[in-house]
């Protein structure tokens, strides 16, 4: 597979998902109040896409995700150059908009969770770090 | 301790709560005790309602069903039951011969954005493939 570079993907400005996604109206709401108005929708066909896990830049030491269309053009894309800036990971479109920022959180139970979800610890401290 | 995944809109670096879009984390091993046979690798909830306490017993809106590890998962709508997207190896037109799974097929029914659910995928393989990864130690 040759490198892709975002500069070769200008075609994918115009991709379809894209514009469905700007029209707004053509998407399914994802929150559920909205979900009367998502049977005025025409059947569109479902969306076949190829994961591909790895970074489309392709030198030693990247890790990420490509995804292809099934016309081959690259649908979006997520380059991780490093382990900084808190793990976070950054969706981006074909030819590299960001569209979503991805930040992961270590969560731990506090003794109201514990109290509240049937689990009594006769336990001291304030906190519980399972 | 449970993993969980905030989403933002845009590469902004502040996490403030008003641009978040979604959280998505491993379901919580206390409640695996409540519902013994719980199929779920990994629970959705849209917008910013997971944060407060009161929230924290609701349902999620999504959940991923299946193992992301094999391959083989999908992505439900908890209220309906609807699936949403589907998760398989590829296969080489149509034939048995199975590529590697560095490289799976994501259906994503109509209608449904599929950058979301390109987010989902991505934050499911850092939840769920990697149990000895170095994350653990930060």
């Amino acid at each position: 597979m040759s490198r892709i570079h975002p500069s070769d993907q200008s075609r994918s400005h115009g991709h379809l998902l894209f514009k469905n996604h700007k029209l707004g109206s053509r998407t399914r709401p994802l929150h559920d109040d909205d979900d009367k108005r998502s049977d005025q929708l025409p059947a569109d066909p479902s969306v076949m896409l190829t994961v591909w896990k790895r970074s489309s830049m392709s030198f030693q030491g990247t890790d990420g995700f490509t995804v292809f269309d099934p016309h081959g053009t690259l649908v979006f894309r997520v380059d991780n150059y490093s382990r900084k800036n808190g793990y976070g990971l950054v969706l981006m479109d074909g030819v590299g908009n960001a569209l979503l920022s991805l930040k992961p959180k270590v969560r731990t139970y506090n003794v109201h969770q514990l109290v509240h979800q049937g689990f009594i610890f006769a336990m001291s401290t304030p906190r519980v770090m399972a | 301790m449970q993993y969980q995944w905030n989403a933002y809109r845009g590469d902004q670096d502040g996490c403030e709560r008003t641009s978040k879009v979604f959280s998505m984390r491993s379901p919580s091993v206390l409640s695996d005790f409540h519902a013994a046979g719980r199929k779920h690798v990994a629970e959705i909830f849209m917008g910013t309602r997971l944060g407060g306490r009161r929230h924290d017993q609701n349902m999620p809106d999504f959940k991923i069903q299946g193992s992301f590890r094999s391959r083989d998962c999908k992505i439900v709508k908890t209220c309906t039951g609807e699936v949403v997207a589907r998760i398989s190896r590829k296969r080489v037109n149509n034939t048995t011969i199975l590529l590697s799974d560095d490289v799976f097929s994501l259906v994503v029914q109509p209608g449904f954005d599929t950058h979301l659910i390109m987010a989902f995928v991505i934050v499911l393989d850092r939840i769920s493939s990697k149990p000895f990864s170095p994350f653990l130690c930060s």
